[in-house]
């Protein structure tokens, strides 16, 4: 702490997070700003592209934070512990089976729409909407652990941690997911090899 | 010492992220031909990895409107400021784990206020003189007075004797009619001086009296 305040920006998440447990105001925005919007992202591609269903889910996690501050063990990284409790929060959402039944509608019917141009038009947005629509179809396990390590980009001990499982179990969900995605959006060779040749 | 590098499947993702197939050692290949069908699969999986990380990363980074940061920060000063003297309490408490327990937190901060008070009130509490000592004296028993002695009675209770005297006064006309009582005797201010025995002496001669 600095002769004028803390910086919060300069705090690690962890101790922003105990500083937000004894009531400090900044603490907690900063701790909002860092994670909000990797959070919203990472609830929206769990939760089949409903963005008011990611806000609700960033809200109410934000609100766990603020009513029990004290279920965050500060042994632990705060990010893989919020990535944890976000995981944990899908997982429940999921027993609500229509979630998936209605992504997938959603999802099939965006691209149903666009014809038999689409495979030839593909573009990134294109390739990641027929990316999350194959994620949603694997557990939540597998479509947990490839979202966080090639959309938020925690590292494979991270993912250990947030699943509370071996970096073993971890790369071999991601080897496994990767390889049954890829028959699948082998239809946008294109797109692939247009973006192999850019590189 | 062997050199060669071990590997498991898992392993895979380092390989698909840096090297074509063409590009893989000897023992890489081995490795890779032993989880996969062929080169061509390899070359694939490691397109569409890239892909993904590519398009991850064009992938617009939005977070929630403006709203919802202000409804929690407003959530957050209403719920986490109220209990400010509390808060404060358990700031000075240790930071081990049973100490993070809200009720166990609650609790010291309980019993340190009730503490304080009461160290308050110890060291603000007037110093007492000491009282002086002073010897009881064991009440002199009093004889009980004889049957019929008038001068024993009034010696031992005065207020009887008033009273006798007061009731001796010759009553109104109006109530010449009763017959009045021969002996009035208040028995309960002598109590202190009198024994057990003595009282019951007296009710019999209240009695004989009547």
């Amino acid at each position: 702490m600095g002769l004028f305040g803390t910086d919060h920006k300069a705090c690690a998440d962890e101790r922003l997070m105990q500083m937000a447990a004894k009531g400090d105001a900044a603490a907690f925005a900063e701790l909002y700003d860092r994670y909000s919007p990797r959070l919203f992202g990472y609830f929206k591609r769990m939760l089949g592209n409903d963005r008011e269903k990611a806000r609700d889910f960033v809200q109410d996690l934000f609100t766990r934070i603020i009513d029990k501050p004290h279920l965050y063990d500060p042994s632990r990284p705060f990010k893989t512990w919020v990535f944890s409790v976000a995981f944990n929060m899908c997982k429940n959402e999921y027993r609500k089976e229509e979630v998936r039944k209605e992504a997938r509608q959603h999802l099939l019917t965006g691209i149903a729409t666009d014809g038999g141009e689409t495979m030839r038009k593909i573009d990134g947005k294109k390739f990641n909407e027929l990316l999350y629509l194959e994620l949603e179809e694997m557990d939540e396990n597998h479509r947990g652990t490839f979202l966080l390590r090639y959309r938020d980009e925690l590292s494979i001990r991270e993912i250990s941690e947030v699943f509370g499982c071996s970096e073993g179990t971890v790369k071999s969900r991601l080897f496994y997911t990767l390889r049954k995605l890829t028959p699948k959006l082998k239809m946008f060779d294109p797109m692939l090899n247009e973006a192999n040749n850019e590189r | 010492m062997n050199d060669k590098p071990i590997y498991d499947p898992e392993d895979m993702e380092s390989l698909l992220l840096n090297k074509e197939f063409g590009e893989l050692y000897e023992e890489e290949r081995v490795f890779v031909l032993r989880h996969l069908s062929s080169a061509e699969e390899y070359n694939h999986m490691r397109e569409v990895l890239l892909s993904v990380q590519e398009a991850q990363r064009e992938e617009e980074i939005s977070g929630p409107d403006d709203s919802l940061r202000e409804r929690l920060l407003k959530e957050f000063r209403e719920k986490r400021r109220s209990p400010f003297s509390l808060n404060s309490l358990m700031a000075l408490l240790p930071s081990a784990d049973t100490f993070r327990m809200p009720a166990v937190r609650y609790a010291m901060a309980a019993i340190t206020l009730v503490l304080g008070i009461s160290i308050f009130y110890y060291l603000n509490k007037p110093k007492q003189e000491p009282l002086p000592i002073v010897k009881q004296e064991a009440p002199k028993v009093q004889p009980a007075p004889a049957p019929g002695n008038d001068s024993s009675v009034s010696q031992l209770v005065p207020q009887m004797v008033v009273e006798q005297k007061v009731k001796s006064i010759p009553p109104p006309d109006s109530i010449k009619k009763q017959q009045p009582p021969l002996l009035i005797v208040n028995v309960e201010p002598v109590r202190k001086g009198i024994t057990m025995e003595d009282e019951k002496e007296l009710e019999g001669l209240l009695y004989t009296a009547l």
